[in-house]
């Protein structure tokens, strides 16, 4: 109360006024009708502001302006979409929808496929959207996808999938990647090529030891076929990186081996000093890669083409061995002249014996394996060298190209090394655990299961 | 509402509040997968939080409804309202970084966080103002009258000071009545009137020296002269007067951060309803 109130008020009680009646002199009896200054200020304020507020938020709501409301950027492919949410986002309040039911989206299937075209997924098939989740700002969405995405089945295939059902692409079976995975560290199974007793399924005789240990230097001297190699062989030279740099070349005889396998037919017998020199060239041109029976009929031919040539035998008769066009007629003497060198030659070539480094002499069974023989002809196993160890998965050798071969291919289920190995029936792929040593998620590098496997893969998941 | 003073309020609001935030945050770190990307505020969870704290939100923003509906009882006190509204209002801005995973999203997403921020920073601020100014203004104005009254006060303040004028300006020497008199109407009055034209007198001190420099005048000591009593009732005015304005100042200083948390809290409310149309639309 103010002194002069106070004032005011003891006069009164000295009239013996109870009440002073000049109360409302010092008090407006009525301020609660009148409007007041700070509160009526305020209002008009917070009306301005939430009409402001309410008119740029409509505005964000126009085709041209969403992408104000985009949480994060969208991936670059689908940035011509950025500024359009419906041109993507067909299912409205699916996003509410999502807290009762968790598969629900609002991407339908049918806008993605709008412009892609992807290969189906073994077993149900989730939305598209379920798995490629937009908006995280991601530069390509498709390599983007959770574990979790593929956890949800691979978890407990045994809930998703009926023993001896038919999908259209086979019928399953519960097998070892039938096994819970739910994290590539955790409980990923070891891959098939190295599980225990694995063999590596090629028919061919190969000696990894023989070839890395070579004196490349030794063995170069007075052979001009041997340039371009260092002094010992490597597992590039013939393990070589494919055009995308990811997969390895498949071995190729006539890359990978004709440069030191050749397979020259020596021409054997006793030739007049002036023939010695076509003789020496007839053995140095090899015969073609190719079966036997091709190999024997190239090899008469050129047998047959020789004694014409130079003349080796007498003919006494006219040509009487018929031949087909464009080669000459053959005479009976050069015909049994060429097919006696043959045999001579192919009891060389078809030896079944697989030659040792210090015999200069290479046949066919040096590295493949005879099956049975056939018209005196001996039949080859097909060498079906693998040219993919994992298919159900991708691998890009140039993203390790900082890595030896040896680091992980010395790290096998055969637990030999590769400069060890003498059997081409050695396993020498690189073991999951040698994997997960650097694939260990944060901290180490990705360990995604997209990292490896594709979902929309043509021919296998 | 002071909270200092009220250890039992401090342990139990406070107390729930931080016990919330602690299960918000674990069951969110909880349900958080091992990938390298935390789960979106679309997804259920965050779906979820996001609900849980817009629900605060409009509780929060109703405080200010609570005015239009009468007191029945189930509605609750109105100091129940304001408590919920302060620390609710802190948990709310937790649940919203869970719902959001602490990302801020696009360009609408962090001017709502901006606002939000600010709204919760305003209210802490005015939480603390009611801490010590309502304290202080006891002990700076005494004679605190309500704040919309204060014009009226001070008119009649200032009648009183006019009838005091005309009555008791009476001087031996007509020439110092007639300089007291202008001095009244240049100085004393327009100070005295709402809102105050002359800052002569608003420092203490300074009226002091006035006031003595007045009573220093010729004749104004006379035996039967009324101005003295006039001049200590003046100075009393005065006096009264300042601290009126110092009551103002403090009034305005206790309720002036509600001009920012008030229209920021109503800016937020529009855009979370924009933010949440947009979002569960698409």
């Amino acid at each position: 109360m103010l002194s002069a109130q106070r004032r005011d008020f003891d006069e009164k009680k000295k009239d013996e006024c109870p009440y002073p009646r000049d109360f409302t002199r010092w008090l407006a009896l009525d301020y609660f009708r009148r409007p007041r200054s700070l509160k009526a200020r305020r209002f008009y304020v917070t009306l301005a502001t939430t009409v402001v507020v309410t008119l740029l938020s409509l505005a964000s709501f126009a085709p041209g302006l969403q992408r104000v409301h985009q949480a994060c950027a969208v991936s670059n492919s689908h940035a011509m979409f950025a500024n359009d949410c419906a041109k993507c986002h067909d299912q409205a309040f699916q996003p509410l929808v999502q807290l009762f039911c968790k598969d629900a989206v609002s991407t339908s299937d049918s806008s993605c496929n709008a412009c892609h075209q992807s290969a189906p997924h073994h077993g149900n098939e989730p939305a598209c959207a379920s798995c490629h989740r937009e908006h995280r700002g991601h530069e390509v969405l498709a390599t983007h996808v959770a574990d979790r995405n593929c956890a949800n089945c691979h978890q407990d295939l045994s809930y998703h999938v009926e023993y001896g059902h038919v999908t259209p692409h086979r019928k399953l079976a519960f097998t070892w990647f039938h096994y819970p995975i739910t994290n590539f560290n955790r409980d990923h199974p070891e891959f098939a090529a190295s599980l225990p007793g694995a063999k590596d399924p090629s028919k061919i005789k190969f000696n990894h030891k023989a070839h890395l240990d070579l004196d490349l230097d030794a063995l170069r001297r007075g052979r001009d076929d041997l340039k371009g190699l260092g002094a010992k062989m490597t597992c590039a030279d013939c393990h070589q990186l494919d055009d995308e740099r990811k997969y390895l070349r498949p071995i190729n005889y006539e890359n990978h081996c004709a440069r030191c396998h050749a397979l020259n037919a020596p021409l054997v017998g006793d030739f007049a000093a002036e023939l010695n020199p076509m003789a020496a060239a007839f053995a140095k041109t090899p015969l073609p890669h190719k079966e036997p029976v091709v190999v024997r009929a190239v090899l008469r031919d050129r047998l047959v083409e020789f004694a014409q040539m130079h003349k080796v035998v007498a003919s006494k008769g006219a040509p009487s061995v018929p031949r087909p066009l464009p080669w000459k007629p053959v005479t009976e003497e050069q015909w049994s002249w060429a097919s006696e060198r043959a045999k001579e030659t192919e009891a060389v070539l078809f030896m079944n014996k697989q030659w040792s480094k210090v015999e200069p002499l290479t046949g066919c069974s040096h590295c493949h394996i005879e099956k049975e023989r056939v018209g005196g002809l001996p039949v080859y196993l097909r060498t079906e060298i693998p040219t993919r160890w994992h298919p159900h998965s991708v691998f890009n050798h140039g993203s390790h190209r900082s890595m030896n071969c040896a680091d992980c291919h010395d790290r096998n289920a055969a637990k030999i090394k590769v400069a060890d190995s003498q059997s081409a029936a050695d396993v020498l792929m690189p073991t999951l655990q040698s994997c997960q040593e650097c694939h260990k998620g944060p901290g180490g590098a990705r360990n995604a299961c997209v990292e490896c496997h594709r979902y929309h893969a043509r021919q296998s998941p | 509402m002071i909270l200092y003073n009220d250890p039992k309020h401090l342990l139990r609001w406070g107390g729930l509040t931080l016990v919330l935030i602690a299960v918000a945050v674990g069951v969110r770190l909880a349900c958080e997968p091992e990938a390298p990307e935390t789960l979106p505020g679309g997804s259920q969870v965050g779906l979820l939080y996001g609900l849980a704290g817009g629900g605060i939100i409009v509780f929060a923003w109703l405080l200010s409804a609570l005015r239009f509906v009468p007191s029945w009882w189930f509605i609750g006190s109105r100091a129940f309202w304001l408590k919920g509204h302060i620390w609710f209002s802190l948990l709310a801005f937790v649940l919203i970084l869970c719902h959001s995973g602490m990302r801020f999203g696009g360009v609408f997403e962090q001017i709502l966080y901006f606002v939000f921020f600010l709204v919760v920073l305003t209210g802490i601020v005015g939480v603390v103002l009611h801490q010590f100014l309502p304290r202080w203004m006891t002990i700076e104005v005494p004679c605190e009258v309500p704040y919309e009254q204060i014009p009226q006060v001070c008119a009649v303040l200032r009648a009183k000071a006019d009838q005091d004028m005309d009555e008791k300006c009476v001087c031996s020497a007509p020439a110092t009545c007639e300089r007291i008199k202008r001095w009244y109407d240049d100085v004393v009055r327009p100070f005295l009137g709402w809102p105050s034209r002359n800052q002569l007198l608003s420092d203490a001190s300074r009226t002091a020296q006035v006031f003595a420099q007045m009573r220093a005048l010729a004749g104004v000591d006379h035996a039967a002269s009324k101005v003295p009593e006039l001049l200590a009732r003046l100075e009393e005015y005065c006096n009264e007067r300042r601290r009126l304005a110092r009551q103002e100042s403090l009034h305005r200083l206790l309720h002036g951060w509600l001009y920012l948390h008030v229209p920021l809290s109503a800016a937020m409310m529009v855009m979370m309803i924009a933010h949440a149309v947009m979002t569960l639309y698409y």
